[in-house]
């Protein structure tokens, strides 16, 4: 594991650590953000905890589901700062975010779905995106989001019923 | 947008800059304590004479009283009774709970005492991370409204570990309690504590 070879010494650990992992986690932070300059920030931070303090990665959940709780983490820190000191957090610098998209984003289909998430709420856009476009369990999407299981079950349904009306209103026809 | 390459090397560059801060506190400790070694002979010169005059007055007195060991920390030696307790690291922590942790792991030392820098002392109230780490373990705790938050496990069991002040004893030697605290107001990250731990 790329982790591994890090806290073994090799730097080269990392690099392949941001490669496998960055764009994924820019967008799953940017759904909780709606920023791609403070999501890719925050993407940068999480690699420098990871580089800095080596915190211990216990195999209790997969290794991406304990980064992106991580990355969660430190987004509602900074969503938290950003309340109290808007001026600084205004200073991110916008980012073009089509290139991380389609890094992760890659089939027509997916990306008219995204750009329907767009219109939800933080929370369902969260949801649909860890399930959807990452792939994960409910119970993985529930530690991330540091909510039951349950009440990510409800959420991930109540998102899903939100996005057909979205995708409803564009006309699309939706097969049940 | 940075490449993946660029956001690797300012990572990198963090960490060595983050590395070298480090190593420069490590070295102006040195010269700290190596000060006080000098002040350190004056005082022991000057305990002597106390010992000596305790000493005849034992001859005089029936002794009594209580012993009160010497507790050795990052941070300089500190003279209190021993003591040890048992900390339950929760994954979310109160405030006063997790003040209680710091201060056992500082070893008594009122933290209104720790210097971040020259003549800047921090408060609890303005932390944001605190990082508890021991022999082999690392707790990241971050500040979230008005409680703790273990970074690292988002649900699950409590945890007790027992913080044993006791530096008479070479039993328990598992590890250190190292506080690695971030300071947001002055930007600045230290450590301090250095107890022995034990596993309860």
């Amino acid at each position: 594991m790329y982790y591994r070879q890090y806290l073994a010494g090799d730097d080269d650990g990392l690099r392949l650590l941001i490669d496998e992992y960055r764009y994924g986690l820019t967008i799953y932070l940017n759904t909780m953000l709606e920023d791609y300059g403070a999501a890719e920030d925050i993407a940068q931070d999480v690699f420098i905890e990871l580089a800095l303090h080596r915190p211990e990665y216990s195999g209790h959940s997969s290794f991406k589901t304990w980064l992106y709780a991580i990355a969660k983490h430190k987004a509602q820190h900074f969503s938290r700062s950003r309340r109290e000191y808007p001026d600084e957090a205004a200073l991110a610098e916008g980012v073009s975010p089509e290139e991380v998209e389609s890094s992760v984003i890659r089939s027509d289909n997916d990306r008219m779905l995204y750009a329907a998430m767009k219109r939800l709420k933080s929370s369902y856009r969260q949801v649909l995106y860890l399930i959807y476009f990452e792939q994960m369990s409910i119970s993985d999407a529930a530690r991330i989001m540091g909510r039951s299981g349950r009440y990510v079950s409800h959420l991930h349904f109540r998102a899903k019923k939100s996005l057909k009306q979205e995708l409803i209103k564009e006309g699309f026809v939706y097969e049940d | 947008m940075k490449t993946n390459e660029e956001m690797f090397r300012a990572v990198i560059k963090k960490r060595d800059e983050y590395l070298a801060q480090q190593a420069r506190k490590r070295e102006k400790r040195r010269i700290m304590l190596r000060g006080l070694g000098y002040a350190g002979i004056a005082a022991a010169a000057l305990a002597l004479v106390v010992f000596a005059a305790a000493a005849l007055s034992r001859a005089l007195i029936p002794a009594g009283g209580t012993a009160t060991p010497i507790i050795t920390t990052d941070t300089g030696s500190i003279t209190q009774p021993v003591q040890s307790a048992s900390v339950t690291l929760s994954p979310v922590m109160s405030e006063g709970d997790m003040r209680r942790v710091v201060e056992i792991a500082a070893a008594g030392v009122r933290l209104d005492e720790i210097q971040a820098s020259e003549g800047v002392y921090f408060t609890f109230d303005r932390l944001s991370q605190i990082y508890i780490q021991t022999g082999s373990r690392m707790f990241i705790y971050e500040r979230s409204g008005d409680h703790w938050s273990d970074i690292n496990h988002s649900e699950g069991d409590a945890e007790t570990v027992k913080l044993l002040a006791d530096a008479s004893s070479e039993e328990d030697k598992k590890g250190f309690v190292i506080l690695n605290i971030i300071d947001d107001v002055n930007n600045t990250a230290y450590s301090c504590g250095g107890l022995k731990v034990t596993w309860g």
